[in-house]
């Protein structure tokens, strides 16, 4: 397909997701109001006739959901691809580098032992000790695997790879120890958390979020050259005069900043990482200069999307958006699998 | 030009590149050739700018390698590796067009894309342009990364190409367009390095080949010059024929076959130690059922070596001795007086006396004495051992094959004391257990008779000043002695009757004719000077048994018998040849003579009595 028939697709997608999220949920409200509603917000047009509780909904509750939707799902896109990218492994995902685990662990355990360990913490940070505590566990993790991974002061790929796996293993089985241990309230909060959910959106989250998400989906971009070759392996990338080295540290780098940043307000959301970029490719071609900012904006709106079916299907009952990620995503994933297995073998 | 010098690169303990160094001029392809793992690669790397060599430099166009940034050296260097995994699906033209990244920051110029276009067709590739390269054949896909590599140089002049194994996988049309290819890029002035398996494509291309063995350079020149039986043979330890292509006028390697041998295949000293006491066993429970068979004739009995057979006795019956042969030849002399036994498969030859004027040249050893007159042939001497038979003691020396080349017999005359001395200095305490090659098959790969220039030949062999001049005359026309027998100008060489060398050797003892008796083998030549006296026959055997003489003859074994006359200044020289079904000299026998002194009257009044083969020969 076209680049600029898929990018116009997208983003009208995203609008409309957009307009239909924030009208549907226990109070339905139209989308024309909706429409007017944000349109006068946003030119800061006073109206009488406004519905002040539609309004209260929108504004409080449904706009940052809607936008914290919209950042997770960039950020959940556009790493996965850079990701993809660097390890020249289709299968990559963030979670390889440890930042779903590293966040999960370290959730787990604010949970878990809120009462033990983190009392006084809990009381200065309040809600946010968890997100706080769920970006630290993913950047710790990904720092140890990186450095497990460097060899003569370069991240080596395949160390990385199976350091990853190892930690995984390892972060899984703790939080495994932790859930067994936990009282019925806290296994409650913990697998919600486990499945991801995007009800934890204020606007101060948002605002908070908002540099972590935006500045690697603005920088990773420009890393899609040298992504592209990558693909003909890290020797000849440096031949065709890439810095092989800082564009690793780079897209690493950028990767957890905005994955730990997002889950550790969403939770684990599975597969938007991983299919996201495998659908870009399959429509507009592997090209990473396109495949990277294409796969932010389609994780944006699969995740408003996923956060729609969530909400709704069996309102007023809330499913966790990681649920619906994995129900709709791994079919699609296998779909495209068996369709296209010839193209997708290295 | 890129001038490399004295670069070395290690990884860990091991050696990969060990200073090499050369340089290579704008215009020339030079072809990179090595056994597995010699260290081409590496060098490659260094080359590339990705490995840093320990120790030595490169330069590259008056500026040294490490002086350059990424993108600078991306824009004058461009490299093709052995394998081009690609992991994504990226289309024909998108990944040639990666040979243009160092241009352009995010997207390509006009000119960029008038490149990739120019070298798809110069890659014959334009066609795929949109295909995507995962699906395209393993030859398409090398073509695909040598356009990518032609496009980052594309407009730039005495740039560099390292090209590793580029033509692998390629079916013979593109190995062939590729590397026409990469040569017009040198002659547009670009430097073209090559790792090439195939010495044929090598012979044909390159404008130089340098050879690497053991991460060092081992040769370097023409192709003319290098490509030749022994340089193939030191790098890559296979036996190879040189022909001329007679069309091409280029020369062609042919290597011959090699036969395989699992025992030569990554042994353990443990395996070995086991395979050896297995032998043992068999080999004692032989000579018991066998008591009258030589070890030579057992060993071919139970398929092994005679090295092999010997080294069961170490510890025992057997010594292994050190590599340093020629040091020892040179302390045999202080043996005194000993018994020099030198056989190849169908002849032996005995000849007691002290080993004196003991030299080594880098072609051959030299053993000059009065009675003990030997040239040896060092390079393929590989075990030693020290043995006792029943108190029988002899040095016995083998090939890498384990066949035997050389003893020296002590006798009753010889110095204990000295020996005794020579063993504690040479004996070799780390051998256990050996490992011998396989037997080199020769396949007959003589030439056909009418790619032989014979007019040139016969009139160069006219012209022979001296008679070692005859081996050069073979190498030169490239023809096996038999052939040049066969070959030879009129008068000069005449097949006889099987029953002439019996009736010459009658002859030359019952007058008293003295004579020179030449046994070779691959390892020595042995030569008997003197009269021969009591003539015996056993059986297929045919004997000289004289007090410091013996030969032993397998009369069965001879398929050519030859009279052959090599012209020299002091008048011709006549001898008598025997070569077995397989072309390969058995014995040679010429009248006693000294360079300078014309041959003696009645070796040739010997040699007129010879009747040569009734049916004519052509």
């Amino acid at each position: 397909m076209n680049k600029k028939l898929f990018y116009t697709l997208v983003i009208a997608g995203i609008v409309l997701a957009g307009i239909l999220s924030v009208g549907l949920g226990a109070v339905s409200i139209p989308p024309v109001e909706v429409a007017t509603l944000l349109f006068n917000k946003m030119l800061g047009v006073k109206d009488d006739q406004a519905n002040l509780q539609h309004e209260a909904i929108v504004i409080i509750v449904r706009l940052p959901r809607l936008l914290l939707g919209l950042l997770a799902g960039a950020a959940l896109g556009i790493s996965g691809a850079s990701i993809q990218g660097i390890f020249r492994n289709p299968l990559a995902e963030p979670g390889l580098i440890g930042v779903s685990a590293g966040a999960s662990l370290a959730a787990v355990a604010v949970i878990g032992l809120e009462g033990v360990l983190f009392a006084g913490l809990s009381n200065l940070l309040g809600y946010y000790l968890l997100a706080f505590g769920a970006f630290a566990g993913a950047g710790v993790t990904a720092l140890i695997i990186y450095n497990i991974s460097k060899h003569e002061g370069r991240p080596n790929i395949t160390t990385m790879l199976l350091a990853g796996i190892a930690i995984n293993a390892l972060a899984g089985a703790l939080t495994g120890l932790i859930t067994y241990l936990a009282s019925e309230q806290q296994l409650r909060n913990i697998t919600f958390w486990l499945l991801g959910s995007l009800g934890g959106a204020t606007w101060q989250t948002i605002i908070a979020l908002l540099p972590f998400v935006l500045i690697p989906t603005i920088l990773l971009p420009f890393s899609g050259k040298a992504l592209n070759a990558f693909s003909l392996g890290e020797a000849q990338a440096g031949y065709l005069g890439i810095d092989v080295d800082k564009v690793k540290k780079r897209v690493i780098l950028l990767s957890t900043m905005a994955v730990g940043s997002a889950v550790s307000l969403t939770g684990i959301i599975s597969f938007v990482g991983l299919l996201v970029p495998h659908i870009v490719r399959l429509v507009i071609g592997v090209d990473n200069t396109h495949v990277l900012p294409a796969s932010a904006l389609l994780g944006a709106l699969m995740l408003t999307i996923a956060d729609l079916i969530a909400r709704t299907i069996i309102a007023p009952i809330e499913l966790p958006i990681g649920v619906i990620t994995a129900l709709i995503g791994a079919p699609v994933f296998l779909y495209i699998l068996i369709r296209d297995k010839r193209k997708l073998i290295i | 030009m890129l001038t490399v010098n004295n670069i070395s690169f290690y990884a860990g303990q091991r050696t990969l590149v060990s200073d090499v160094s050369f340089s290579i001029r704008p215009g020339e392809m030079v072809a990179l050739l090595g056994a597995n793992g010699a260290g081409k690669s590496t060098l490659l790397k260094m080359l590339a700018g990705m490995h840093k060599p320990a120790k030595g430099h490169v330069v590259f166009n008056g500026k040294a390698l490490n002086e350059y940034s990424t993108t600078e050296l991306a824009k004058h260097r461009a490299v093709l590796n052995q394998q081009n995994n690609v992991s994504l699906p990226f289309t024909v033209g998108e990944l040639v067009m990666m040979g243009r990244y160092p241009y352009f920051k995010n997207s390509p110029s006009k000119n960029d894309e008038d490149i990739v276009n120019e070298v798809m067709d110069a890659a014959g590739i334009t066609s795929m342009a949109e295909r995507s390269y995962l699906t395209l054949s393993g030859g398409e896909q090398q073509r695909v990364q040598l356009a990518r590599s032609l496009a980052q140089l594309w407009e730039q002049k005495k740039a560099l190409l390292l090209m590793d194994e580029p033509v692998t996988g390629m079916d013979i049309l593109y190995q062939q367009q590729t590397l026409a290819i990469l040569k017009s890029m040198a002659r547009k002035g670009h430097m073209v390095v090559c790792v090439l398996h195939d010495m044929n494509l090598a012979s044909h291309y390159a404008d130089r080949v340098l050879m690497l063995k053991n991460g060092r350079k081992w040769y370097d020149g023409t192709p003319q010059e290098i490509l030749q039986p022994k340089p193939v043979y030191e790098i890559f330890e296979v036996e190879a024929d040189i022909v001329i292509n007679p069309s091409t006028l280029k020369q062609m390697i042919m290597p011959r076959e090699v036969v395989f041998n699992y025992k030569q295949q990554n042994l353990n000293p443990t395996d070995m130690e086991s395979t050896q006491n297995a032998l043992k066993q068999r080999y004692t429970e032989y000579k018991a059922e066998n008591p009258k068979k030589r070890i030579r004739e057992i060993a071919t009995d139970l398929n092994v070596s005679e090295a092999e057979l010997v080294a069961t006795g170490i510890g025992e019956t057997a010594i292994p001795l050190k590599k340093d042969f020629e040091k020892l030849l040179k302390r045999v002399h202080d043996l005194g007086y000993v018994m020099a036994l030198t056989r190849n498969e169908y002849c032996v030859s005995e000849r007691k006396g002290v080993y004196e004027k003991i030299s080594f040249t880098p072609h051959a050893g030299l053993v000059l004495g009065e009675d003990i007159d030997l040239r040896l042939f060092m390079q393929n001497w590989q075990f030693g051992f020290a043995v006792n038979e029943n108190d029988r003691r002899s040095l016995q020396f083998f090939d890498k094959a384990g066949t035997a080349l050389h003893k020296i017999y002590l006798t009753d005359k010889s110095n204990e004391q000295a020996y005794q001395t020579l063993l504690n200095d040479f004996t070799d305490n780390t051998v256990q257990a050996i490992q011998v090659a396989a037997k080199t098959s020769r396949p007959n790969t003589e030439m056909p008779d009418d790619a032989v220039q014979i007019g040139d030949f016969q009139t160069a062999w006219k012209g022979m000043s001296d008679s070692h001049e005859f081996f050069g005359l073979l190498k030169k026309f490239n023809v096996s002695r038999t052939q040049a027998l066969r070959l030879a100008p009129e008068g000069f060489a005449r097949k006889l009757n099987a029953e002439n060398f019996r009736k010459a050797c009658e002859l030359c003892s019952g007058e008293n004719v003295p004579v020179m008796i030449f046994v070779p083998n691959h390892g020595c030549i042995q030569i008997h000077t003197g009269n021969i006296n009591k003539l015996v026959e056993m059986g297929p055997w045919y004997n000289v048994l004289d007090p410091e003489f013996n030969l032993h003859l397998r009369m069965d074994a001879i398929a050519e018998t030859w009279h052959v006359i090599k012209p020299s200044t002091d008048g011709d020289v006549n001898s008598i040849e025997l070569y077995d079904e397989n072309g390969d000299m058995i014995l040679q026998m010429f009248g006693k003579r000294k360079p300078g002194v014309p041959e003696l009257n009645e070796w040739r009044e010997v040699i007129a009595g010879l009747e040569p083969v009734t049916e004519p020969i052509n």
